[in-house]
Formats: structure tokens, C-alpha cells, sequence
């Protein structure tokens, strides 16, 4: 009950602040068209004065994918229907869990560490704006706020990585070895299988838990008003342990918010016709629609959190 | 009525006994070499102990002064062996971890020529010496040789007696016990070929598969009762012994191996199917219990097989079918044994996506290329994989129409419907990846790597198969492969028997196109260099009496041309088919010999598109995509797969912010 309360006051605190996701979102979008020009270019450059390029307008020219992976190289390595559609989703939810989120072509990477930092810069001012309302939501204020908490917010964000990449993916490479001495002398894939999906639900759901804890480290920075960074998380892991149901609560039902919202983005990408240019443009806005809607639940889930804080004082 | 002498009489007589001992009634070819044995499989030891009596006509017309065997398991014995050492090269450790037991060899313990009228039985094990004809590693105890009393002259048989002990080893390769599912294959001492100038009997390379003559196989099986077995041929009965195992008898004639499964754990399925009119065969499908949900998949894709491959190949002759579906990490799946084959199958199986009905027609087909036409698998590995690659994708895509893409993610194949897997791609990212390698035609151990090996005895092979129907027309290559199947049948053809009937039925030319893709490592690459239209400039100058001052011209207003470029260094004649902006099409002709030809109009229109090869008959055509050309080419492809593109990276940045913001 307490969950689905500060779920509708975090609602509106994001509903209030209507340009905050624009900019988080707008955000995204610039560092992603970083990337666009040389995978345009080499599309392009492929595809040429060929047919296939019709082809690829009406559908998926499968052999002409193979020409191009064979001889594609950086960012253009990657593209892939693996990648495409729920392809994006289950290939980055399947790195995620396994800790090789970061393994990404250079260029890509610089991209992505570039956005972390931008990002974890304005979250200042957007979580300032979120605790203390209209009177800081001026400009000058929003920067300064961003700058003041960014030392803090940087030094969470380090100890995040270090979490995430050291501690997950040194536990997966370790469950990898398990599940291989495992499945050496199983003579069915069954048992291996669920072994190796039961890790990865679990090395998920670590993920999902220490994403709380440095979201509440980050909101109790802001709240409280604290300077340090080791600090700011053992205050994250006190309140998420004296408030565990309703941490959970809004948490997993943001969460199931996510997956119904990718759901649906996977449902009308399959069944959204893009073979036309009227049709490429709405398969265009349907993604812009559905990263808005992602950053938009990732600004609900901070105001939520945040609105819990508030409540228990 | 003439008197016959009587010497002819008795050669006659003689000739007919030999036939009959060769070629008993009911066979379908000459039994070369006829495998009667008896083994016991211990499953505590792990150890199988035979009793072997072999039969041998040397069927060529030189004395055969030595009998050269294979001993495949002996590849396992330790790790310097030549299979294991190449393996090793290639990166692959299989035997590292492996413990005392864990080991496989196959022993001779007693080899000898039984008494026969006056002649004494004789030991042949003092002459026996192990053979190393590719490579003079003395580690390696794969072929070996013993040494009759005297020669066994031209059509003469010999029996030899052959007590060997083979240890199980944990699946290396094809073969082996994984807990206590067994597939037995290459297990006992088999004959190589003796073709006249000496005996073809290669060792285990990492990279080799196997080659034997064509006979009669009575082989009893004693296995722990409550094990479910299957083998190459019919099951003639079995029976309870008192020591609480059973024995089973498989028998088949005109074959040229033998392997066999014991898997208390298997479900058994079997049926009568009637492939062709008037034809039935007996299928057995031997099932793992964790995919008796895929039984039907299985069981549709061997009808499909054996109904296309005696349509287009020849009727099945045997009698039996059986398809076994392998345990988990057995390293026996995708494996081809006469009348025998294994499949391979992933319990989560997504309909669309080709597994296990594809690994199943494909080791079925090998009942034809390798089983019915016995080609040597070591030094034409092509003769078997290509071709069979090429039949079972024909078989697949007929029945099944093409493949969906998938991908798999936490382990789950996940299918994307709307991309489907066009026949022509089967093969060519492997073949443009290695083209420059190796020749088609080496032996099986003599490529560059795996991946060469792979892209060439499959990929290539599969890809010139393709071509070559597409070249000749189907009507002339269904004649052809059909006849060229049905003549080799129970015989050892060879890359130059091959290429006779395709001259004969394509003609010369045909086969000199197949010299270059088997014999050459060039590339196929032919591209439309580009379009030119160039307005007719008006006449100025002097015309007979007349002069002219650059009036406008009245028609033709265009001079057009399409430049057409061949880029590889393989040649073969190509059509062209160009495109005119009023609709109007040409096709025509280049023997494509030189580096270029040039397709000059005068034409009132211009011309908007040009695509050489545009029926797609050369598959084998490295790149693709310059085969087109057009004035207007499609911009929207590359930004509707940008932005396509671009969702995965604003998710990924996206899912970064749980490490910052």
C-alpha cells in the first residue's frame, strides 16, 4: 500500500517536472546520433547502388547481411538482428546479468563513459529538483546543484562500476566454470540449462539490488545533505534494510512497469509494417516512444524512492 | 547338344563358387570384406572383448602381399596420437582433463588364419606392425599391418580370426560413453582398401572421417539386459542370457561399417513407411527421454529424407532406418553410419528453426554420399560432405520451405520470424571467409585449419553443387545427379568419375567450370562497374556533302552503356540483364573470360539498372551485392537500419545509468 502511494507521488513529481525527462532523454538521444554518422556511412557504403538496398527497405536482405558482417569492422561489427528489436532487449538484458554490459566496441564504450558522466552530473540537479520543488528548478540553480553533488555522485557511480563490473562479472565467470564441471558429466542439456538460467536470474536480481542501493545513495546524499560517498551508501544499506517492503515494493512494481512497456514496444515492432517510408518513420517514433517511456519510468522510480524518504522522515 | 570340356566346365564351376561367395543372392554388390563378430560389453570396466572372424576377397587384380587395418580408437589412447597432436594444433584440448580410465584404445590380442583342409592355423600376430603411411609419428597406433604365409592372390578370400578388446573412452570424438549411454563406432579392427598399387589405409587425422569396402556385417551384441541397443542394419532377434544380459543380433549386407548404441535410458519408436509407391522401409527412432516432445519432429524429418533422396537419388535399398537421437555430451551427434545416423536436438525447439530436423536429413544423406556411394571420405572429403550438404539443404528447404533466423539468449533460441535464411546463403560467409586458404580438393588432414577444412569440404562443396544445378538447368542436373548416384552406388568414384558425368550429360565445358572451383582456389566475382547515359551530342562537321552545325538530335537521345566487371579470377559465362527507364529489358551474354565487357545502346531511354548473374545461378559469387546496379538507389534502407541500430545504443546507455544516474 505504502509502495503504490509514493508510486502516484513520485508520479506526479515526475508529471511536474515534464522537462527534466525531455533533457535525460534528449541527453540520450545526442550521445547515441554520436554513433549514427559511421554506421550510416557504412550501411551506405554497402549497400550502395545495389538492390539490396530495396530489399532492405522492405524487409531483411539476410545475404546481404552476411557480406556486410564479413567485412564490417568497429561500431559496424555490431550490427546485427541479434541486436534489432527484442533482439536489443534480450541481448542487453543477457549481458547484463552476465556482467559484460562494458563489452563494446571503443568507440561505443568512450560514448557510453562519456554519457555516465554527463549523466551522473545532471542527476544532481534533477534529484535537487525533485527534493526541493519549483524554488530550484531555475537554470543557475539546476547546475549548481549538479555541480555540488557531483563529486558525491561520481564517486557512488565509481563504486557502482566496481560492483557491477568486478563483483558481478567476477561471479559469473566463476558460476560459467560451475556450470561447465556441471554439464561434463550430464548426458542431458536440461540440468545444465536450468542451472545456468537460475544463475543468471539471480546474478539479475543482484544487479537489480545494488541498483537500489546506490539509488538510495544517491537520494539520501540529496536528502541529507552528505559529502561522502562510503557514507552515503552504508546510509543506503541501513534505510533499504529498516524500509525493505516498501523499497521492494516500488521497486519491483517500477519494474514491471519496465517489462510491460517493453512488452508492448516488442509486440507493435512486430507488427508495425516499416517497409515503406511512411512506415520507417513510425517504427522511428514508436523507439523514440519507447527510450522516452524508459527514462521517463527511471525518473518515476527516483521520485518514488525519493517520496519514500520524505514520508519516513 | 555340344559337349562343354570339362576343364571349362570346372573353371566355370570354380568362377561361379567365387561369385557366390562374393556376392551371395541376395546382396547388392561384390562382399568384399564380411565382419562376423561376436562382443561383450562390460559397462563396470567399461571395456567391449570381440571375437572377430573376418572374410576378405581381394577384389583388385595384384596379389595382396600384407592386410593393413585400421585401429581408430587407438587415436585415444594418449595424447600423441596424430589425431590428438593435430587436434592440439588446432586449439583443441580434448584430453586435457582427462583422468586414468578416461582413456580409449582398441588392442589385437590374438589374430589368426583358422586351419582349413591341410593347412594349419597360423598365427599372424608376430607379424603384425603398426603403420604410419601420412606422417611417421611411431606414437600413433592406428593402422596396422600383418603378413599371410603367402600373397592372397586376385579374388582369392582369406579368413582371418581376430580376438581385440576395445576400452570405452569418454567421448572424444563420435564415439564413446558419457554415464551409461554408449554409441560405439569405429570400435573394431576394420580392413582399409587395397586398390591394386598398395593399401588405402590412411590414419586418424583430427580432420579425417573413414573409408572401408563394402560386405556382409553379423554382429552379435551382449549388453546388460534392460539396455535398449540399436545398430547398422536389422535386428535379428535377442535373447536373455542367464547372467543377466542380453545378446542381439544385427545383420546387413553391402554396407561398409557398423556402429551401435546401449542406453538403458533410450524410448524406442518404430513404424513401417511406405517412401514410395510400392517401397517400404522400417523406421526406429531411438529417443532421448527429454525430447520424446520433438519424437514426431524427428521422425517427419527421416521420412522427408528418405522419400526426396529416392527421388532424386535412387530408391533406398536397405530395409532399415535408424535415426538416435545422441545424449548430451556423447560427441556422437551429426554422425553418419550405414542404415545408422545420429541426429542431434536441443529440448527447447522453437518450430522454424531447423534443429534437429536439418542435422537429421543431413546424416541421413550420408547414407547415400559415403554409404551407398562409397567415396573415400579421407582424401575427397568434399565427394561426401558437399555433395551431401547440398542435398540435405535441398531436401530441407523443399519440405520445409527456408529456415527462420534465431538466436539464443540465457540458452533459449529465440526466433525471428520475419528473417528468413534464403538457400543461396547456406555456406557462403564460411566459403568468403576461407576462399583464399585452400583448394577444394585436398585430403581431409591437409587443410590450412578446421575452418578451411569446414568451409571447404561443406561449404564450397555444397555452394559449387548449388551452381552447378543452376548452370546445367534442373532437369539436366536431376538426370545427371541421379545417374552419377545410381552408377557409384556400392563402388569408390573419384573427382574425375564425377566430373565424366557431368561432361556427359553438360557438357566439357560444365566440367572445366567445376576444375576451377575444385582445383583453384580463385574467387568467383563478377560486379556491374556502373551505368553510363549520355545525351546524343548534336551533329556538327561534315556529313558526306552536308555540313552540320550542331543541331539538336532527333533520336536516339541516349547513349547508354553498363560497364561489367570480373573481379575474381574464376571465368565463366554470365548473362546480363539491363533495365531501360521505359520498362523495356535486354538480356545478354559474356563469355566473361576478360577483366570487363562493355554493353554499349543508342536508345531513346535511358537506362536505370543493370544486374549481372540476375537468375543467381553462381552462387559461389563472393560478393553479392555489386552483382546490381541502379540510377536510383534506395536511401531509405540505410537510415531505417541506423535508427533500428540506434535502439540497442540508446538502451545500452540506458541500462549504464544503474552505475551512474
Amino acid at each position: 500500500m505504502r509502495s503504490l502511494i509514493n508510486l502516484a507521488k513520485g508520479w506526479r513529481l515526475v508529471r511536474a517536472f515534464p522537462l527534466l525527462v525531455v533533457g535525460l532523454f534528449l541527453l540520450n538521444l545526442i550521445f547515441s546520433l554520436t554513433l549514427a554518422p559511421p554506421m550510416h556511412r557504412a550501411l551506405k557504403d554497402s549497400l550502395g547502388k545495389s538492390l539490396a538496398g530495396e530489399r532492405m527497405t522492405k524487409g531483411f536482405d539476410y545475404l546481404w547481411w552476411e557480406e556486410f558482417r564479413d567485412t564490417a569492422g568497429g561500431p559496424a561489427g555490431t550490427f546485427s538482428p541479434a541486436v534489432m528489436g527484442k533482439g536489443a532487449l534480450l541481448f542487453n538484458l543477457e549481458r547484463m546479468a552476465k556482467g559484460r554490459l562494458a563489452s563494446l566496441p571503443g568507440e561505443i564504450l568512450l560514448a557510453a563513459i562519456l554519457f555516465i558522466l554527463i549523466r551522473t552530473f545532471v542527476m544532481g540537479g534533477v534529484l535537487t529538483i525533485y527534493q526541493n520543488g519549483r524554488e530550484s528548478a531555475q537554470k543557475a540553480g539546476f547546475f549548481i546543484s549538479s555541480a555540488r553533488l557531483f563529486p558525491v555522485f561520481l564517486g557512488i557511480a565509481g563504486l557502482a562500476a566496481v560492483f557491477y563490473l568486478g563483483l558481478i562479472g567476477g561471479l559469473e565467470r566463476w558460476s560459467d566454470l560451475l556450470v561447465g564441471r556441471a554439464a561434463a558429466n550430464a548426458s542431458s542439456e536440461v540440468s545444465p540449462f536450468f542451472l545456468a538460467l537460475a544463475f543468471s536470474l539471480l546474478f539479475l536480481l543482484l544487479v537489480l539490488l545494488l541498483q537500489m542501493v546506490f539509488d538510495y545513495a544517491r537520494i539520501l546524499t540529496v536528502a541529507n545533505g552528505s559529502r561522502r560517498v562510503f557514507q552515503a551508501v552504508a546510509a543506503a544499506l541501513r534505510y533499504i534494510f529498516r524500509h525493505l517492503l516498501p523499497v521492494l515494493g516500488i521497486f519491483f512494481l517500477i519494474l514491471s512497469a519496465q517489462l510491460g512497456i517493453s512488452l508492448l514496444y516488442i509486440f507493435l515492432d512486430g507488427v508495425v509494417p516499416q517497409a515503406s517510408p511512411a512506415g520507417v518513420a513510425i517504427g522511428m517514433l514508436l523507439q523514440q516512444g519507447f527510450i522516452f517511456s524508459l527514462v521517463w519510468i527511471r525518473c518515476w522510480l527516483y521520485a518514488s524512492q525519493l517520496e519514500l524518504v520524505r514520508y519516513t522522515g | 547338344m555340344r559337349k562343354i570340356p570339362f576343364a571349362l566346365a570346372l573353371l566355370l564351376g570354380f568362377a561361379a563358387a567365387v561369385a557366390a561367395q562374393i556376392r551371395p543372392p541376395r546382396a547388392f554388390c561384390p562382399q568384399v570384406a564380411n565382419y562376423t563378430i561376436d562382443a561383450q560389453l562390460d559397462t563396470e570396466k567399461r571395456l567391449i572383448q570381440a571375437q572377430q572372424l573376418l572374410e576378405w576377397t581381394n577384389p583388385s587384380d595384384t596379389p595382396a602381399v600384407e592386410l593393413w587395418f585400421h585401429l581408430y580408437w587407438n587415436a585415444f589412447r594418449n595424447n600423441r596420437s596424430t589425431f590428438l597432436m593435430e587436434s592440439a594444433q588446432m586449439g583443441r584440448t580434448r584430453t586435457e582433463k582427462f583422468g586414468e580410465t578416461d582413456w580409449g584404445r582398441c588392442s589385437v590380442d590374438d589374430i589368426r588364419i583358422p586351419a582349413s583342409g591341410d593347412v594349419a592355423e597360423t598365427d599372424l600376430k608376430p607379424t603384425l606392425r603398426f603403420r604410419h603411411p601420412d606422417d611417421n609419428n611411431l606414437e600413433d597406433r592406428t593402422v596396422f599391418s600383418v603378413r599371410p604365409p603367402r600373397p592372397v592372390e586376385p579374388g582369392e578370400t582369406i579368413q582371418l580370426r581376430i580376438s581385440f578388446s576395445a576400452q570405452v573412452p569418454r567421448p572424444v570424438s563420435r564415439t564413446g560413453v558419457i554415464r551409461d549411454s554408449y554409441f560405439i563406432a569405429q570400435w573394431f579392427p576394420k580392413l582399409g582398401v587395397f586398390e591394386g598399387n598398395g593399401w588405402n589405409c590412411h590414419q586418424y587425422h583430427a580432420h579425417s572421417e573413414f573409408f572401408a569396402d563394402y560386405g556382409t556385417y553379423d554382429v552379435r551384441l551382449t549388453v546388460p539386459a534392460g539396455y535398449v541397443v540399436g545398430a547398422t542394419g536389422e535386428e535379428r532377434g535377442s535373447s536373455r542370457n542367464p547372467d543377466g544380459t542380453a545378446t542381439h543380433r544385427f545383420v546387413q549386407h553391402s554396407v561398409h561399417d557398423f556402429a551401435w548404441t546401449a542406453d538403458p535410458g533410450l524410448l524406442k519408436y518404430q513404424e513401417d513407411y511406405a517412401f514410395l509407391p510400392g517401397r517400404t522401409v522400417h523406421l526406429i527412432l531411438l529417443l532421448q527421454p527429454h525430447h520424446r516432445h520433438l519424437r514426431e519432429r524427428y521422425l517427419q524429418a527421416v521420412r522427408h529424407a528418405v522419400t526426396y533422396a529416392s527421388l532424386w537419388y535412387g530408391e533406398y535399398p536397405y530395409t532399415t532406418i535408424t535415426c538416435v537421437d545422441p545424449a548430451f555430451n556423447s560427441g556422437s551427434g551429426g554422425m553418419e553410419y550405414p542404415t545408422f545416423f545420429t541426429g542431434g536436438a536441443y529440448f527447447i525447439a522453437p518450430r522454424g528453426i531447423p534443429r534437429p530436423e536439418s542435422v537429421t536429413i543431413h546424416e541421413f544423406g550420408h547414407g547415400y554420399f559415403y554409404g551407398l556411394i562409397g567415396s573415400n571420405e579421407f582424401e575427397f572429403p568434399w565427394m561426401d560432405e558437399g555433395m551431401n550438404s547440398y542435398l540435405d539443404t535441398k531436401i530441407y528447404y523443399t519440405a520445409y520451405g527456408e529456415p527462420v533466423y534465431s538466436q539464443n539468449y540465457f540458452g533459449i533460441p529465440v526466433a525471428f520470424p520475419k528473417i528468413t535464411l534464403p538457400i543461396e546463403s547456406q555456406g557462403i560467409s564460411s566459403h568468403r571467409q576461407t576462399w583464399n586458404m585452400d583448394i577444394l580438393q585436398r585430403s581431409s588432414w591437409g587443410y590450412m585449419s578446421g575452418a578451411s577444412y569446414g568451409a571447404n569440404a561443406y561449404a564450397k562443396g555444397q555452394l559449387m553443387m548449388l551452381t552447378l544445378e543452376r548452370v546445367l538447368g534442373e532437369e539436366i542436373f536431376s538426370e545427371m545427379i541421379k545417374a552419377y548416384s545410381t552408377r557409384w552406388w556400392w563402388k569408390h568414384p573419384q573427382p574425375a568419375d564425377f566430373f565424366d558425368v557431368v561432361a556427359e550429360f553438360g557438357g566439357r565445358d560444365k566440367s572445366d567450370l567445376l576444375d576451377q572451383f575444385v582445383y583453384s582456389s580463385a574467387r568467383l566475382d563478377y560486379a556491374v562497374g556502373g551505368i553510363s547515359n549520355q545525351a546524343v551530342r548534336p551533329e556538327r562537321g561534315w556529313f558526306e556533302d552536308e555540313f552540320r552545325m550542331g543541331e539538336k538530335a532527333d533520336s536516339p537521345r541516349f547513349e547508354t552503356e553498363v560497364l561489367i566487371r570480373r573481379l575474381g579470377d574464376v571465368t565463366a559465362p554470365v548473362e546480363i540483364l539491363v533495365l531501360f527507364e521505359n520498362g523495356r529489358r535486354v538480356r545478354e551474354n559474356w563469355d566473361g573470360r576478360y577483366r570487363w565487357k562493355k554493353l554499349r545502346y543508342r536508345s531513346p531511354f535511358r537506362i536505370i539498372q543493370a544486374v549481372v548473374d540476375p537468375d543467381f545461378k553462381y552462387v559461389l559469387d563472393l560478393n553479392r551485392s555489386n552483382n546490381s546496379f541502379t540510377l536510383y538507389p534506395d536511401r531509405v534502407a540505410p537510415l531505417k537500419w541506423t535508427s533500428r541500430w540506434l535502439l540497442w545504443i540508446q538502451h545500452t546507455l540506458e541500462l549504464f545509468t544503474m552505475i551512474g544516474g
